[in-house]
């Protein structure tokens, strides 16, 4: 098996800690590779990553490419870049893949400007034809139509995906597989520096991993409303997230908002109050497994994409709900 | 700081497009153009440092001829000129073949000490043009940056969006920065300046004037190719709508999350 046949999954970390898409992309790379021969190689940069490669085996990865170094410890952008264009020109891998996160979609156009090559942005979907040849599916125009594109005389085929499209593989238990470890010498980047991080953000409910969600909008965002979806939030052990125009109000900020420009969700359970269901707003949010929706207007687009409705005053039925979910608890 | 160059994009008015079940082409119920909100977002801020530290402020664009409207409007915002990169052989161009072209068309100019983008546009929804033009002029560049300030020593301190919901970083200038919606509220122009922007000729630069290799613009140069195009399928959820007084849907939707194992 030659290794030009390869596909690489960008193993994005922060601090040791494996960003949530990986697992996804090295599922989905498993899938590609069984029709093209490739083998799945996580490619993995940073400082103290020693317990990373076990992990990345774990969720489907059949071999690590890993390049440690101080240069690496925080991400930015050219040392990063300069690096996997080290690695690509050695290795030549047919395809390679980033989460669509604001490293993703930092990282991968400096180094496709590097090589020359196609980057697709976003992706929802992806497949290959008999040539290998990388089938990306991306959305344009907010979502509202889709755009099937490749990359057909370049090398490696480049794509970014977006967060909770594809789902991790079964976690498989000591799994082990070969780690290859490239010395990379590296000019330090001298225009560059990350001076602060605001871990404080990373909430225990981050809406991201939330398994039970209670989302508001336009039409719940009256403070007393909010103060109601939060107890029923409380009573359902749920994350709280918000539409676009509730991030400007002070109560919430970007990290709470669902949507398009906020961020993609995959929870056992949303609940909706208030929200229309703007295109921008439900592609984040409608591979939930359980969608119920509750809003005053009967054509809100939102019910459409939800398994229940009802139509009636949100915050009464926030209310209510929360009393009836009182006489579940044990 | 001498000059910041903000590159901005014009696109439709409205993003409900839908394609024409036979010809496969987009239809656009309104071709009015308008400049992409987030690449107004990029001029606000060029302005705001124009207005406190005297720079020259170039708005520049790649385009068909009608992109004038936006740079216009980028004029009527603050901006001092205005440059479009334009001719039938830049047409058809993917991020790779537009930020090269954009990277020529910096050059021309003479480079700058900034240079900004939106963090996207919202027809194509790349985000790619940015780092990519950052990467051919060489430069370093802070993308999804939320708040942007200027020091004193030649480096500006940006907040940006990240993994862990937000980081600061310092870069060097020369450099380019995307922006996000956060960062500012873009300026109504107002009525005046809209009339005398209405009145200016902007300046139109081909790829010859460019010095642009012809192998690196267009389609040409570009190294993705669209396959097609279709409207996504709606999930078909047949949803259920639950009757009744507030009390009584409330106490069927618990019913149906204990039954779903939810709870």
């Amino acid at each position: 098996m030659s290794e030009n046949e390869n596909i690489w999954v960008f193993a994005e970390q922060t601090d040791g800690r494996l960003a949530g898409v990986v697992p996804e992309l090295l599922a989905k790379a498993r899938e590609l590779g069984k029709k093209t021969g490739g083998s799945v190689m996580a490619v993995l940069l940073g400082d103290d990553i020693e317990k990373i490669p076990s992990e990345l085996f774990s969720y489907g990865a059949e071999g690590v490419i890993e390049v440690e170094s101080p240069n690496l410890k925080d991400y930015r952008p050219v040392p990063y870049a300069l690096t996997l264009r080290t690695l690509v020109e050695k290795r030549h891998p047919s395809i390679l893949l980033f989460g669509a996160t604001t490293v993703g979609r930092d990282l991968a156009p400096r180094l496709q400007a590097k090589l020359l090559t196609g980057l697709t942005a976003d992706c929802l979907d992806l497949g290959v034809d008999e040539n290998g040849i990388l089938i990306q599916t991306k959305p344009s125009y907010g979502d509202n139509i889709m755009c099937q594109i490749i990359c057909p005389n370049t090398k490696p085929q480049m794509a970014t995906v977006r967060p909770k499209v594809f789902s991790p593989m079964e976690r498989i238990e000591d799994a082990a597989g070969p780690v290859v470890r490239e010395e990379i010498n590296l000019p330090d980047d001298e225009s560059y520096q990350v001076i602060g991080r605001s871990t404080a953000d990373i909430r225990e409910t981050s809406i991201a991993d939330a398994k039970r969600l209670v989302c508001i909008g336009r039409g719940a965002c009256a403070e007393e409303t909010v103060e109601t979806a939060r107890q029923l939030a409380g009573e359902l052990c749920a994350a709280l997230g918000v539409t676009r125009p509730l991030t400007d109000s002070g109560q919430f900020t970007h990290d709470d908002q669902v949507g398009q420009s906020g961020t993609t969700v995959k929870p056992k359970l949303i609940i909706n109050f208030g929200i229309s269901g703007a295109v921008q707003y439900t592609v984040g949010m409608q591979n939930s497994e359980l969608i119920i929706s509750v809003n005053k207007n009967e054509d809100a687009p939102i019910f459409g994409i939800s398994h229940y409705g009802y139509v009636g005053d949100a915050a009464e039925f926030m209310t209510e709900l929360t009393g009836a979910l009182k006489g579940y608890k044990k | 700081m001498n000059t910041i160059v903000v590159c901005v994009k014009q696109v439709p008015a409205t993003n409900d497009v839908k394609i024409d079940p036979v010809t496969k082409n987009l239809v656009r119920e309104s071709v009015e153009g308008i400049m992409n909100p987030y690449d107004k977002n990029a001029v606000e801020e060029a302005v705001r440092i124009k207005e406190r530290t005297g720079c020259n402020v170039i708005a520049l664009s790649m385009g068909p001829p009608q992109y004038k409207e936006s740079l216009r409007e980028a004029i009527a915002m603050g901006c001092d000129d205005a440059i479009l990169l334009s001719s039938r052989a830049l047409g058809g161009a993917d991020t790779l073949a537009t930020a090269y072209t954009l990277s020529k068309g910096i050059e021309k100019i003479g480079g700058a000490d900034l240079i900004l983008f939106g963090r996207h546009a919202v027809d194509a929804d790349t985000g790619q043009v940015g780092p990519i033009t950052a990467e051919f002029l060489g430069l370093p560049q802070a993308t999804f940056v939320t708040r942007l300030e200027l020091e004193d020593d030649g480096w500006l301190t940006a907040d940006r969006l990240s993994p862990a919901g937000a980081e600061t970083v310092r870069v060097k200038l020369p450099a380019v920065v995307t922006v996000t919606g956060e960062i500012n509220t873009p300026r109504y122009a107002v009525p005046i300046r809209i009339m005398k922007a209405a009145r200016r000729d902007i300046l139109v630069y081909n790829e010859q004037d460019l010095g642009c290799d012809p192998e690196r613009i267009g389609i040409k140069g570009s190294r993705t190719v669209v396959t097609s195009v279709f409207t996504p399928p709606k999930p078909d959820r047949g949803t259920v709508m639950i009757e009744g007084s507030a009390e009584e849907a409330a106490r069927r939707v618990a019913g149906i999350l204990s039954d779903a194992g939810v709870l």
